[in-house]
C-alpha cells in the first residue's frame, strides 16, 4: 500500500475525485437532515472506507499491469537500438510519465545515445572521404616514381613494398566502412535476390584459381534458392563465402555447393587445411587462421554482420580439413 | 584530346595532371564547382573527370550542365565512395563511368581513353601499335594485318598495356583492372604472369616483336626497346 499512496501524491487520480464527491454527498446529506442517527454515520463511514480500500485495491492492480506493459514496450523499442527516429518525444508517450524523475533521466540519454549515434555515424563517412584522398594521392605519386628511368632494382623492391602495405591500408579501411554501414542500417532496402545468379557469377570470378589451382566445382541446385535481403550484402556475402571457398583450398580439391534439404538455404563445403583455431574465434575482426598473411581478417565478421542484420543463419565448421559453411533464411 | 579535370585537392590533382602530361592530350584544371562551370561554358572538352565533392557544391550540377551542352563529352566521377549504390546513382544522371579513390592512374587513363572512344560518333576503334593493331569495337588484334586468337583475359591485357603504353604498370593495376578488387591479389600475380607468358608467344608467333618488358620487384611495362 505504501508504494500506491506515494504514487497519490504526485498527481489527483479519477478515483480521489470520486472519493471526493461522495464525502460532499454525505455533508449535504448531513445538513439536509435524511441521516436521523449518529449510528448511521459511523455505518456509513465504513462503507465508505471499505469502499476506498477495495477502489485502492483495483487501481493498483490496473495501473502496475498497465506500467509493466508500457515499461516492457519501452524496453523492447531500446532494445531494438531504434536511435534514428526522428520523434524526441519518444518517451512521453509512454503512462509511467508521471514519475517525473525517470522520465526526464531516460529522455536524457536515449537523447544522448542518439546525439553519439549521429556524430559516430558522420564520423564513420568523412573518415572513408578524408583518408582515401590522402592514398590516392600517395598512389599516384608512387606510380609517378616508378616512371622515373634513374630507378634501380633494390628502388623498386622498396616502392612495391610500400605499394602493398597502402593497399592493406585501403583495404582495411573500406572494410571498416562497410561494417559501420551495415551497422548503420545504409543496406537496408530489400528485394527478393536469387542467389544462384549469383554464384554462377562468382565461380566465373574466381575462374583462374579454380583452374590453376585444379579444383572440382559440383553446382547441385535445382530450385531457385532466393533470400528476402539487401542486393548489395547479397553479393558481398556470396562473393565472401566463394572466395573462403577457393583460396582457402588445397590442390585438387573440391568446392561442393548443395541446397539445404528441410530449409531454404544453400551448404558450401571444401576441402582446405586442417586449422587448429577455433570457429568462434575466426570470426572476430582481425584473426587470421595459419600463416596467410595476405587476408584482412575482416571476411568472416563481414559475413556474420550481414547474416544478422537480413535475418540468415550462419554456421561455419571445419573438421579434418572439410570446411563447410551454412547459409539458410531464418524460418519465422 | 581534350581534357577537364574538376577535382578540389589541389596535390590530387597535380598527380594526375602529370601522369597524363606526357600522353599528349591538353589538359585544363578546375578546383571549384563555379571555375569548373565556366570553363565548360567556354570550351568543348573531350573528356570530364569530376570529383563529385566540391567546396562550392555538389559535382552533379556540372554533370548536368556538361551533358546538356554536349552529349558526346564523357564525363567519369571520381568519388571515395565505394558503395554501389553511389555508383548506380551516378551512372543513371548520365555519367560514363565512375571510379573509386584511391585508384591506379594507369586505370584512369584507361577509363578516360574507353570513354571518349565510345562517345566519338565518327568511331576511332582502332589503336596501334607498331605491327600490332586492335579494335575495339570487334575486338579483333591484328599483327602484321594477321588475325591473332586470343582469350577475353589476353585481349583485355593487351589493351590495357597498349593504352597505358611506354608506362611502369604495377601488379596490382593489372590485377585490379583484370579482376577487380574481390579476386587474391597474390594468386592473381602469377595468373598475370602465365597469361603475359601466353599473349607475348602468340604475338611473337605471328611475327611482331616481344613488347612485354618484365619490370623487377614490380610490374611490366610494354614498350619498344631492350629488355634489362
Amino acid at each position: 500500500m505504501v508504494s500506491v499512496i506515494n504514487l497519490q501524491k504526485v498527481k489527483l487520480s479519477k478515483y480521489n475525485w470520486i472519493v471526493i464527491g461522495v464525502i460532499m454527498l454525505l455533508s449535504f446529506s448531513l445538513i439536509w437532515g435524511f441521516l436521523e442517527t449518529i449510528q448511521d454515520i459511523w455505518l456509513l463511514l465504513l462503507l465508505l472506507f471499505i469502499l476506498q480500500f477495495l477502489g485502492l485495491l483495483i487501481y493498483d492492480r490496473l495501473n502496475t499491469a498497465r506500467m509493466k506493459k508500457s515499461i516492457r514496450r519501452f524496453i523492447a523499442q531500446i532494445d531494438k537500438g531504434n536511435y534514428e527516429s526522428e520523434n524526441a518525444h519518444v518517451i512521453q508517450k509512454y503512462d509511467f510519465v508521471n514519475l517525473t524523475d525517470i522520465q526526464v533521466e531516460l529522455s536524457d540519454m536515449v537523447g544522448q545515445i542518439r546525439a553519439d549515434y549521429n556524430e559516430q555515424k558522420r564520423y564513420v563517412e568523412n573518415v572513408s572521404h578524408e583518408l582515401m584522398t590522402p592514398i590516392a594521392i600517395i598512389r599516384g605519386k608512387l606510380e609517378l616514381l616508378i616512371q622515373s628511368p634513374n630507378i634501380t632494382k633494390n628502388d623498386f623492391k622498396l616502392i612495391n613494398e610500400i605499394l602493398i602495405k597502402l593497399d592493406r591500408l585501403t583495404r582495411v579501411n573500406q572494410a571498416l566502412v562497410l561494417l559501420s554501414k551495415i551497422d548503420y542500417n545504409h543496406y537496408s532496402e530489400k528485394s527478393n535476390v536469387s542467389l544462384n545468379a549469383i554464384l554462377a557469377e562468382t565461380i566465373d570470378l574466381f575462374e583462374d584459381q579454380i583452374h590453376v589451382d585444379e579444383l572440382s566445382i559440383r553446382k547441385e541446385l535445382n530450385d531457385e534458392v532466393i533470400f528476402y535481403m539487401n542486393e548489395n550484402l547479397a553479393y558481398i556475402l556470396i562473393k565472401n563465402c566463394m572466395k573462403n571457398a577457393v583460396i582457402h583450398n588445397i590442390e585438387g580439391g573440391y568446392i561442393h555447393i548443395t541446397a539445404l534439404p528441410n530449409k531454404k538455404g544453400i551448404q558450401i563445403t571444401n576441402s582446405g587445411p586442417v586449422i587448429q583455431e577455433s570457429t568462434d574465434k575466426l570470426f572476430e575482426r582481425f584473426e587470421v587462421a595459419g600463416e596467410y598473411e595476405d587476408s584482412i581478417g575482416l571476411g568472416l565478421s563481414i559475413m556474420s554482420r550481414i547474416c544478422e542484420v537480413s535475418h540468415i543463419d550462419l554456421s561455419y565448421t571445419h573438421q579434418n580439413g572439410v570446411h563447410t559453411v551454412e547459409i539458410s533464411f531464418e524460418a519465422k | 584530346m581534350k581534357l577537364l579535370i574538376v577535382e578540389d585537392d589541389i596535390e590530387l590533382l597535380r598527380t594526375v595532371l602529370r601522369y597524363f602530361d606526357a600522353s599528349g592530350y591538353v589538359l585544363e584544371k578546375a578546383k571549384t564547382l563555379a571555375e569548373g562551370r565556366a570553363k565548360v561554358t567556354e570550351h568543348r572538352y573531350d573528356c570530364v573527370i569530376l570529383d563529385l565533392n566540391l567546396p562550392d557544391g555538389d559535382g552533379i550540377e556540372l554533370l548536368r550542365q556538361v551533358k546538356t551542352k554536349d552529349k558526346s563529352t564523357g564525363v567519369i566521377i571520381l568519388s571515395a565512395n565505394s558503395s554501389l549504390e553511389t555508383k548506380v546513382a551516378g551512372l543513371e544522371i548520365g555519367a560514363d563511368d565512375y571510379l573509386t579513390k584511391p585508384f591506379h592512374l594507369s586505370e584512369l587513363n584507361a577509363r578516360v581513353k574507353s570513354v571518349v572512344r565510345r562517345n566519338k560518333y565518327e568511331g576511332d576503334n582502332q589503336l596501334t601499335f607498331n605491327e600490332i593493331s586492335i579494335d575495339t569495337a570487334g575486338q579483333e588484334v591484328r599483327v602484321n594485318d594477321k588475325r591473332l586468337k586470343l582469350t577475353r583475359k589476353e585481349y583485355e591485357l593487351l589493351l590495357y598495356m597498349v593504352i597505358n603504353k611506354n608506362k611502369v604498370l604495377t601488379k596490382h593495376s593489372i590485377s585490379e583492372h583484370i579482376w577487380g578488387d574481390f579476386v587474391d591479389r597474390r594468386d592473381s600475380y602469377d595468373f598475370i604472369y602465365s597469361h603475359l607468358k601466353n599473349l607475348r608467344k602468340k604475338i611473337i608467333e605471328k611475327g611482331g616483336a616481344d613488347y612485354i618488358q618484365t619490370i623487377y620487384g614490380i610490374g611490366y611495362k610494354f614498350a619498344e626497346g631492350e629488355v634489362e
